[in-house]
């Protein structure tokens, strides 16, 4: 027998039957409907679009919106539209890998931390310590700094500033769990550490992580979008939201769209991320879940009951 | 209390001495060749480089390099500026109002603002007040200061030319003015953050069973809400404040970029892109130093607030 | 006699996670002056919340409620805000389970006692500090200047229950409410904090409702007991006759399992079972998947409650029926 059959899991999303409150509010499906138009389009740019990413056009310079080109074009003629799609690309590729650096590193490291403490503890504690005395995005400016500005650099420059708060999370859940029976179980039946960090306590503490993650995706986006800004992570031409914004920002007054454009792009991901992720939140902390009326669950719980009734007879 | 603070002022010093050795590391990594750059392109002779070099100490070894930069810090002018031909110190200093004064405004803008958005939503939690403002915190968390700081220059300043577009004032009164924008658009992301915080620590204190026994004795809410419950959730909004504060003197570089403030965030990242190693690593080594000098402090206001943690313990 | 509190039929539901609770089903209770009656059931029966629908402590957006509940004449559940903002703390106060978390860490002591005094009685902040010393020296916390301006974190859970009374106390309600007050206490503590407790009553000729889950306390100092089950009042009587005399088998079954020094048996007896969950209204006698003697009777409807005595009265049939009660 397997030590997970023995030592119940709670599962990610409790079944919904018990539990009043649900996940899937009005903003929350909004915001994923939003998401999920926003990765098709990007995702199928080359099949909606007649342009391509850099297809100049020097016809039809920072023109406005128009039917041939809805968003208008930039200044050497290229669909801004297009671009944005583009850019939503590298944008969401690069913030999902972002995230993906911190899990790597962060998560492990915050198991080994919690679960073992002592010296491990400190040590990496420690590290944490001096990633977290650089405010926000300094670390990551730093790194850019001495190894290049290009997009590669600055994922990796995020996925290290990410790191020490996760670690820091993943370590703290650890410790609560770490003193909970079934742990104690585990060990005495033999299993191994590392299958207890990753598969057991890794496994009770996901929903908090996830809620976490999906924060951090959202900020990813933004701290890129500021590192492009500011000329120190995707260079032109390629097609990236924060580095078209810079573009744009130059010509602000002749073509305000140029700009907007991908600004709208990062405002409309990051509030469905941040929505998402708040509806989860609240959905797993019952403080804030906001409950449903007496009448609506009384009328639920009435049509439930003439249904059964129906199926009896 | 004063014996606290010196020894978390022994402590700090060496984190500092592993970040500035960190700084230093990461700048040198760099595969630019600061010489080049001071040239602009220019051809010249093994000798003229062998001058320049060695002028700026670029000839020594790493280790020697570094120890000349911190000789520079002890001597108090943080080294020459490859580019500027002047001693650091002097460059930032120059600099240094208008980013104080563009922080500090926002500061006081945010917490002004947030605190009582916070206390509001959290009272009123789940009711129409409280969603509206929930979606507006939310929109500005999501959007990014330059995007706010574009979108404000657009409306307020070209349109309708209540403030100036671009640059700042010659003194103090002058830039109440014109630091007015960048301010608001430093500010709102910080707003939404606090304003979010609060209200989530709010709501927990009010349904905690000291509010409980408050309401018993018969005090009117408005009273248990800040004669009881605000203090007790500071503590969690002051961290959060404080990790903003260092959020901030990264968002002032992008929005002085923006509104072409010339400030120091402005000269770090010109420093960067030129490989004017000696300002990139002095300036990027004060912020943390001011980074973690808030987050002592803030360690002190925590004992101020709650008479449960003793300092000198 | 005349009843100072009177609840009738009270019914609160309250919305949690897990659905709809119905949580009191039908309460009814009196409570005459200077009385000291206890409220006994299990834990999760209702007592603590029948007590703070008194206080209409209850989430107004997760429960509400339905019957009265009157306090010398005028109905609480409708009242406005305002008049039960004056009301409590002033005439009917009430100290919680876990002094440790109820009061406010951030305050001093004396703050905290003095604040309920200004709010009453509209007095100068020196007036109120001398009435919070005074009320320190009542519950027996001397040197109260030393111990007004500590917090709470720096006394014991016995010295912060007394400070709980003696925030209670300090505009000298009428009705104390006291929702299990030793239960998070050491044993000696207890017993300090109960005599504290009926002194008090005496002192300031006041009702106490002592709300508590342990009958060994209800025979050591009420006048009379209320036993709760499933949200409902299943028996009322004097103390001495619900001991004698007890016709609810629940009674009987929470009396019998009282540790006693030099019992004749070494096993408690318990009781089978747990509370039931009250997700829905149940029809019928909530204990009776717990009860030896149920019947159809007990099953099919809800048992009147039926006077088995003067200042006895009791809901269940089978007891009622068999009024030898020699089961």
């Amino acid at each position: 027998m397997k030590a997970s059959d023995l030592f119940g899991h709670r599962p990610m999303f409790r079944s919904k039957k018990r539990k009043e409150g649900v996940l899937f509010t009005v903003p929350v499906i909004l915001s994923m409907i939003v998401l999920g138009a926003l990765i098709f389009c990007c995702v199928f740019a080359p099949f909606i679009s007649p342009y391509t990413e850099s297809g100049q056009d020097r016809t039809a310079i920072m023109q406005g919106p128009s039917m041939r080109h809805l968003l208008g074009t930039d200044r050497v003629g290229r669909d801004t539209l297009t671009r944005v799609f583009y850019g939503g690309r590298t944008t969401l590729i690069s913030a999902l890998g972002v995230v993906l650096i911190s899990i790597i590193i962060g998560v492990p490291f915050g198991l080994i931390s919690g679960y073992y403490g002592g010296w491990a503890d400190t040590i990496i504690g420690r590290i944490c310590d001096i990633l977290l005395s650089f405010p926000s995005l300094l670390l990551a400016f730093i790194f850019v700094a001495g190894f290049g500005r290009s997009q590669l650099n600055a994922i990796i420059a995020l996925g290290i500033v990410y790191v020490p708060m996760l670690t820091r999370l993943v370590r703290s859940l650890t410790l609560v769990e770490k003193n909970k029976t079934y742990v104690e179980a585990l060990q005495s039946c033999g299993v191994s550490d590392f299958s207890i960090m990753f598969r057991h306590i890794l496994r009770n503490s996901v929903s908090t992580i996830t809620v976490q993650l999906t924060l951090d995706l959202g900020y990813a986006v933004l701290d890129l979008a500021a590192l492009s800004f500011l000329g120190l992570g995707v260079q032109p031409p390629t097609a990236d939201w924060g580095a078209m914004l810079e573009e744009g920002f130059t010509l602000i007054l002749m073509q305000p769209m140029l700009s907007l454009a991908p600004g709208l792009a990062i405002v409309l991901t990051v509030i469905a991320v941040n929505i998402f992720s708040d509806g989860l939140h609240q959905y797993l902390e019952p403080i804030q879940r906001k409950m449903p009326s007496f009448k609506s669950v009384e009328a639920r719980l009435e049509r439930e009951r003439s249904a059964q009734n129906e199926c009896n007879a | 209390m004063s014996k606290y603070i010196f020894k978390r002022i022994l402590s700090l010093i060496p984190i500092v001495i592993i970040v500035s050795v960190l700084i230093f590391a990461m700048v040198r990594i760099t595969p630019s060749d600061p010489v080049a750059v001071m040239m602009k392109g220019k051809k010249i002779t093994p000798e003229t480089r062998a001058s320049i070099e060695a002028q700026f100490d670029l000839d020594k070894s790493y280790p020697e390099q570094y120890i000349c930069w911190i000789r520079n810090i002890f001597k108090g002018d943080f080294g020459t500026s490859f580019h500027y031909k002047q001693p650091v110190l002097s460059l930032v200093s120059s600099r240094l109002p208008n980013t104080l004064q563009l922080v500090m405004m926002a500061s006081l803008l945010a917490l002004l603002i947030a605190l009582p958005l916070g206390i509001v939503c959290a009272v009123n939690m789940n009711r129409m007040a409280d969603r509206v403002l929930s979606l507006l915190t939310l929109i500005f968390v999501s959007a990014p200061t330059f995007l706010v700081g574009i979108l404000l220059m657009l409306g307020f300043a070209v349109k309708l030319g209540w403030f100036p577009v671009y640059g700042a004032g010659h003194n103090f009164v002058e830039n109440l003015h014109a630091l007015f924008l960048p301010a608001v658009a430093l500010a709102l992301n910080m707003v939404a953050l606090i304003a979010r915080i609060t209200r989530s620590n709010m709501i927990e204190q009010l349904n905690a069973p000291y509010a409980q026994t408050a309401i018993a004795k018969g005090v009117p809410l408005r009273k248990v809400v800040m004669g009881h419950c605000f203090k007790n959730a500071l503590i969690p909004v002051i961290t959060v404040t404080s990790i903003q504060f260092g959020g901030m003197i990264v968002g002032a570089v992008l929005v002085e970029n923006v509104f072409a403030l010339g400030g120091v965030g402005a000269l770090l990242i010109d420093a960067i892109k030129q490989a004017d190693y000696p300002v990139t690593q002095s300036i990027t080594l004060m912020m943390v130093v001011v980074f973690l000098t808030i987050n002592l402090i803030v360690d002190v206001l925590y004992a101020a607030i709650d008479p449960r943690i003793r300092l000198d313990a | 006699m005349s009843a100072m509190l009177e609840i009738r039929d009270l019914k609160v539901d309250l919305m949690t996670q897990r659905g709809i609770v119905y949580a009191l089903q039908g309460v009814n209770l009196a409570l005459a002056k200077g009385e000291l009656p206890g409220l006994a059931g299990g834990s999760g029966c209702g007592q603590a919340l029948t007590a703070k629908a008194i206080m209409r402590l209850l989430p107004r957006d997760r429960s509400r409620f339905s019957g009265s509940i009157r306090f010398e004449g005028t109905e609480l559940l409708d009242a406005k805000e305002k008049y039960i903002n004056k009301l409590r703390g002033d005439r009917i106060s009430m100290i919680f389970q876990d002094p440790m978390v109820s009061l406010n860490p951030l305050m001093t002591i004396g703050d905290q006692i003095g604040e309920i005094y200004r709010i009453h009685n509209h007095v100068s902040k020196a007036e109120a500090r001398k009435r919070a010393a005074e009320m320190l020296e009542l519950v027996g916390i001397p040197p109260a200047d030393k111990r007004m301006k500590q917090y709470p974190f720096e006394l014991s859970g016995g010295l912060q229950q007394r400070v709980m009374i003696a925030i209670a106390c300090a505009c000298k309600p009428e009705l104390l409410i006291a929702d299990e007050p030793t239960t998070a206490l050491d044993v000696t503590i207890q017993a300090q904090i109960l005599d504290l407790l009926k002194t008090l009553r005496k002192e300031l000729n006041m009702s106490i409702l002592l709300i508590t889950h342990n009958f060994g306390i209800v025979a050591e100092v009420c006048d009379r007991v209320s036993v709760m089950y499933a949200g409902r009042v299943i028996e009322t009587a004097d103390t001495r006759d619900i001991f004698r005399n007890a016709k609810h088998p629940y009674s009987r079954a929470l009396i019998a399992s009282i540790p006693r020094a030099g019992g004749e048996s070494e096993y408690l007896p318990t009781i089978p079972g747990a509370p039931p969950r009250l997700f829905e209204r149940i029809n019928g006698c909530a204990y009776a998947p717990r009860c030896p003697y149920a019947c159809d009777v007990c099953r099919s409807s809800v048992p009147e409650t039926n006077a088995v005595s003067e200042n006895h009265t009791a809901a269940c049939p089978v007891m009622m029926n068999d009024m030898a009660g020699n089961i």
